[in-house]
């Protein structure tokens, strides 16, 4: 039978227009199934995604705390450091600096700076920079919280007369409580309930901050850490 | 039946003992407690005799499996796998079984179909003591041993399989389910949308009619498939990029200047050596590649299978490279084509034994 071209023209179309139906209800069977046989996140657990991802995205955070009473003050700068002995690369660290004490906190490990680096031992540097809002240190505690899956508690509450998020986790023994502006998900304000420590409240720095005599490292120093902010 | 079965019983008896070689090397390893190697990543069992198998990117598919996707930014986390794989295990682990016991049963079983299934391709199109051979060379290849384990491979490997096999016989329906659960496994798989489409047009050019909607529509099923991934992510995370988000923190990020920081990444301090085996293994299927063309293997072919080796060059590293070609089909049709010697076919057979062997035991030292 031989097919004039308006015959092969509408072929064409009703090809076509099969192919991309047919194509079309696999793909709808596919994005089903996956809809149907795989469990979604919480909405909460959602939320502290999006805190970790503006955390990030920050190269530095300023934080205010309250011991004892008296008003602490501290920066914390995203940094590298190395090679060091026992880590022959170069690791992401946090820089943090209050009053004059400087600490240098990465996952493995945590150096005191003074004229030369300590090594500090136990969890305490860490809490240290994840209370100072250290953007690596906050991270990776969230984070692991979320690798973990674990549960999100989100309530609203009121912090200076405006409505933030307050974020609790909470795996075995582990918690943490931060508080986040519900627009931009930008944490303001951390508190680690189990180390009965008080809210540490959190900003993002000024150029007056970033520009403080105590981040500036001497050049011995500078050869093994540098600051990223 | 017996007929069909008496002809595919060598090639059967190799794939099951090729398992069988995998999985008793994976249980001296575990017994033998060597080679040691790092600590297996988080959520990975160590009691079981053939725990090694779950080991690396099982422990992620175990977690999707588990507890569906969430992308944590900043952090190597599970959106960076696809979906299939991690959905059967959740399926079976309704039924009862353990995600590992699940993870192994469909690996190994569905490498044992996929590769008679890949028999029925080899045989349609190229002369039977060749399609035997790479039947049997697939099964015994060196870095067969991922089959094994609780990867998505061997599901991808059976089902790209069954669609290529379906669409030689017309049957465009199956094929097209076959092809969409293949790209719902790995996303590699669309680049065999390349010889379906050739496979719908050839056929429609013997028939003198043109292609069918439902042949054209099957061959695009890889490609709609992975299309709905991205959009199942938008839909449970909020976030369509997720994948990609996903993939830079795995390290890998697609690039145009890609393939150069693969080769610069070779020559880094601290790069692990392990890459070589990587680089080793491309440049093998690339060389099997050009020797599937002089048995007749046609150009779409051997172009998605070279985009398969190839393309995850561009993300910027060689890493598991040697994993992705296991793939590429035709690959195992140019090791046929080069052992198609009567003299050569043993020995060939016997030295991929033992490297799939050796190549079992590195699971604990590396991330194939």
């Amino acid at each position: 039978m031989k097919r004039g071209k308006t015959g092969w023209i509408r072929l064409a179309v009703a090809s076509g227009a099969t192919a991309a139906g047919f194509a079309a209800l696999l793909a709808g069977a596919a994005f089903g199934l996956q809809a149907v046989t795989l469990p979604r996140p919480s909405d909460n657990q959602l939320l502290a995604a999006r805190t970790l991802h503006w955390l990030t995205a920050q190269n530095a955070i300023k934080s205010t705390a309250f011991v004892g009473g008296e008003r602490v003050s501290s920066i914390c700068v995203n940094a590298t450091i190395g090679p060091l002995p026992a880590y022959p690369e170069r690791l992401h660290a946090s820089l943090l600096v209050t009053g004059r004490r400087r600490l240098v906190e990465t996952r493995f490990a945590s150096f005191r700076l003074g004229s030369t680096m300590r090594e500090e031992d136990g969890p305490l540097p860490t809490v240290r920079a994840v209370l100072a809002g250290c953007p690596r240190a906050l991270g990776r505690r969230i984070g692991r919280f979320l690798d973990d899956r674990a549960p999100v508690h989100a309530e609203r509450v009121s912090l200076r007369g405006a409505t933030m998020l307050r974020l609790a986790f909470r795996q075995g023994d582990s918690r943490l409580l931060v508080i986040v502006n519900p627009r931009t998900f930008a944490p303001v304000a951390v508190r680690i309930p189990r180390l009965r420590t008080g809210w540490s409240y959190l900003a993002r720095p000024e150029r007056r901050d970033l520009a403080r005599p105590e981040l500036r490292l001497s050049p011995r120093l500078r050869l093994i850490v540098k600051e990223e902010a | 039946m017996t007929a069909w079965l008496r002809e595919r019983c060598a090639i059967l008896a190799v794939a099951i003992g090729s398992r069988v070689l995998v999985l008793a090397t994976a249980a001296a390893d575990h017994w033998l407690h060597w080679p040691g190697g790092p600590p297996p990543p988080h959520g990975a069992s160590t009691s079981h005799t053939l725990s090694i198998l779950s080991y690396w990117d099982g422990a992620w598919y175990r977690t999707v499996a588990d507890q569906g996707y969430l992308l944590i930014p900043g952090r190597q986390s599970d959106p960076a796998f696809f979906p299939l794989f991690p959905i059967v295990l959740r399926g079976l682990n309704g039924l009862g079984l353990s995600f590992l016991t699940s993870g192994l049963l469909v690996a190994n079983v569905a490498f044992v179909v996929g590769i008679v299934a890949f028999y029925e391709v080899s045989r349609r199109l190229l002369p039977l003591d060749v399609a035997r051979m790479s039947a049997m060379l697939a099964a015994l290849f060196p870095m067969s041993f991922v089959f094994s384990m609780t990867y998505p491979e061997s599901l991808v490997f059976a089902a790209l399989a069954l669609a290529l096999v379906f669409a030689l016989d017309g049957r465009w329906t199956l094929s097209a389910i076959a092809g969409a659960a293949a790209a719902l496994g790995r996303p590699e798989a669309i680049f065999f949308a390349l010889p379906l489409v050739a496979i719908a047009i050839g056929r429609a050019r013997a028939s003198g009619r043109v292609a069918g909607g439902r042949a054209i529509g099957a061959a695009f099923a890889p490609v709609a498939s992975v299309a709905t991934f991205p959009l199942y992510l938008g839909w449970a995370l909020d976030n369509v990029s997720a994948w990609s988000h996903a993939q830079r923190a795995w390290g890998r990020a697609f690039s145009l200047d890609g393939i150069l920081h693969a080769f610069q990444q070779l020559h880094e301090p601290g790069s692990t050596p392990w890459l070589w085996r990587d680089v080793a293994f491309c440049l093998i299927y690339l060389g099997l590649l050009a020797a599937a063309r002089r048995v007749g293997i046609s150009g779409p072919w051997l172009v998605a299978s070279a985009a398969l080796v190839l393309l995850p060059l561009a993300s910027g590293t060689f890493l598991s490279d040697a994993r992705f070609g296991l793939l590429a089909l035709p690959v195992y049709w140019g090791a046929a084509a080069l052992a198609r010697r009567r003299v050569v076919r043993l020995p060939v057979l016997v030295v991929s034994a033992a490297l799939l062997v050796a190549g079992t035991m590195t699971i604990p030292l590396v991330n194939p």
